[in-house]
């Protein structure tokens, strides 16, 4: 830089001084932000000892995998894994595809009581009854406790009917026109155009919902909480590691007398570390779906705060 | 009779529509509008499996409400529910916003991609994840213990700890969210014309004029509109959150309208006194949510609707 020297020299430099700076900062609240992560995958991987004795706060010390290979034989977190991946993928399913049926209808102009069922949607969207009414109601229902509880109350999710409707009122009239005079019905039309042609808006509708149910666990707390069998991995996670023992939801005590470790502080040490294995079995799947996904992400942050 | 018949016309003509939309309704109904029925038991002595009105109803008009505005519990859990909601807004709202400008400095593309990126990513883990890991941080054993003891002091476990909950409970959340919600910052930069970039430096305007006479002035709008509308739903705290990060060290200090709702109503089964705790909330809300949406935009021009 000192050769260039021009008569914007000073403005110049004083911006490389604050480029350092700005980047130094970006990059330390970047790690600072990454930092929980590193110390988990870390505490995970090391020497289970060296973690009981808190060696570890950023890097590995020494290696081990011993707490991965017992979290995973386990059968409880393979079925809590398992549950996750079905409920993420029947609640996606069913939501995202009543949104595109109700946003499909509402787009039609005119259409008999559009009003009503704009205000019948808007309510909901601001007025909730509560936690204990809700409950009360699944109890009525004669649900509580089975699975319909925990998926039919977030089939139907309002915002995403409004952003549907949003799209779908955007989408060429020319299309619907010329197809109502080849005949088309209205089935025909959703399946064969607005369907294919709203991909960008099903792809976004589509992450939120999954990441909201892989996400949940409250609902199952709340409205199946003797449906231990069918309990997902969040669920599971807050059993194991916040209000039980890991060693317990596990269920892996039996094996634990036939181990090949002899040595017992050793043992100990790597139930200990189950708690950081399990934390990052819980997390790496959305971590590996999300460079995939990134995309549709940002358009989502930017379509909330689209005014309709 | 006229009237009728083009009623019937319009049916025939948009019975699909009309289909389509039936799913949405009868969810909604089972599940939005039934529960609304049942705020009912809110005036009742409610007990579980009784019709919600029927002959053995005990109406107990507003006992429940009374019981609850006389009680301890009544300023505990408001006062703390306010409280966590102000801390956060007053200490994360602006997070995202320099966030933004920060990154918006960065012209080197992958080392904004990629510091970008690691802001984001806490948003992608639950409430569980969130505060098992920071169980873990914070443990005796753990690294903030450990910093703490290399500069002299005691190794505690800050769960524990009443004064270190707030502090806890607000920053865990700006980690989670701060990047996330930096995104829309970042959108409205990109929206700023570059003549007005241009003209600047013909002005001889440096790089920290135009961030704040021309960049940080195009996100003013978004900022008020996301700062009344979190104004709006300061009786939303995340008290999933708060569940799961509490015990009886901190309990005073940390229940929260959702968590002392929960534990009362669900787990003590006190129904019609917890309904009618949640009745007041969900009202001073919705009065909230709205003041606020028609405030924004009467300031800006943005609300919700």
């Amino acid at each position: 830089m000192s050769i260039k020297v021009n008569r914007k020299n000073r403005i110049k430099q004083g911006s490389v001084l604050v480029d350092i700076l700005i980047y130094a900062l970006v990059g330390i609240v970047a790690l600072v932000t990454v930092y929980p992560f590193l110390y988990i995958v870390s505490s995970s991987i090391s020497d289970p000892q060296m973690v009981q004795a808190g060696k570890v706060w950023l890097y590995p010390v020494g290696f081990s995998t011993e707490a991965y290979k017992r979290v995973l034989q386990s059968s409880a977190m393979l079925r809590a894994f398992i549950n996750s991946i079905l409920y993420t993928i029947v609640i996606t399913v069913t939501s995202v595809f009543v949104s595109m049926m109700t946003g499909y209808a509402m787009s039609k102009k005119g259409m008999l009581g559009r009003k009503f069922l704009t205000i019948y949607l808007l309510i909901p969207m601001f007025f909730s009854a509560g936690t204990i009414p809700a409950f009360i109601n699944i109890n009525n229902l004669g649900i509580y406790n089975t699975l319909w509880a925990v998926i039919l109350p977030y089939v139907c999710s309002i915002w995403n009917i409004v952003l549907a409707r949003t799209f779908i009122s955007g989408l060429p009239k020319a299309l619907f026109e010329a197809a109502t005079i080849d005949g088309a019905s209205v089935p025909q039309m959703f399946i064969k155009i607005v369907l294919p042609l709203s991909k960008p808006i099903i792809a976004v509708l589509s992450l939120y919902t999954a990441l909201w149910a892989w996400n949940q666990w409250f609902n199952f707390l709340i409205y199946a909480p003797s449906l231990g069998d069918w309990h997902p991995l969040q669920y599971f996670l807050v059993k194991a590691l916040l209000w039980g023992n890991a060693q317990n939801t596990l269920k892996l005590e039996s094996q634990m007398t036939v181990t090949e470790i002899a040595d017992r502080l050793k043992m100990a040490a790597v139930s200990a570390q189950y708690k950081y294995a399990i934390v990052v079995i819980t997390t790496v799947p959305i971590m590996l779906v999300y460079p995939f996904v990134q995309k549709y992400f940002v358009q989502g942050a930017m379509l909330g705060s689209l005014k309709e | 009779m006229k009237n009728k018949g083009r009623f019937a016309k319009r049916f025939a003509e948009d019975k699909w529509y009309l289909a389509f939309a039936l799913p949405a309704v009868v969810l909604l109904f089972l599940f939005s509008y039934l529960p609304m029925y049942g705020l009912a038991i809110a005036f009742q002595d409610y007990s579980i499996g009784q019709p919600l009105i029927g002959e053995d109803t005990v109406w107990v008009g507003l006992k429940q409400f009374k019981d609850f505005f006389t009680s301890i519990f009544f300023t505990r859990t408001f006062g703390n529910t306010i409280r966590l909601s102000l801390k956060s807004i007053i200490f994360g709202s602006w997070v995202p916003l320099v966030a933004a400008l920060l990154l918006n400095e960065i012209r080197h593309m992958l080392y904004k991609r990629v510091t970008q990126t690691m802001f984001y990513l806490p948003y992608f883990v639950s409430v569980a994840i969130v505060v098992s890991i920071m169980t873990m941080l914070t443990a005796n054993t753990g690294p903030i213990a450990m910093i703490s003891t290399a500069f002299g002091g005691k190794a505690v476990n800050y769960m524990m700890q009443p004064k270190a909950f707030d502090f806890l409970y607000v920053f865990s959340g700006i980690w989670s969210s701060f990047g996330y919600n930096s995104i829309l910052y970042l959108a409205g930069i990109a929206g700023v014309d570059p003549s007005l970039y241009e003209a600047a430096t013909v002005d001889g305007g440096n790089r920290f004029h135009k961030m704040v006479y021309i960049t940080l002035p195009h996100l003013i709008p978004t900022f008020v509109v996301l700062f009344v509308l979190a104004l709006g739903g300061v009786l939303n705290t995340s008290y999933e959150k708060v569940l799961l990060m509490y015990n009886s060290s901190t309990m005073e200090r940390a229940d929260v309208l959702g968590t002392y709702i929960y534990r009362i109503g669900l787990v003590d089964m006190k129904y019609s006194y917890t309904a009618a705790i949640g009745l007041v909330a969900n009202v001073i809300n919705f009065a909230l949510v709205f003041v606020s949406n028609k405030l924004s935009d009467k300031l800006t021009g943005h609300g919700l609707w």
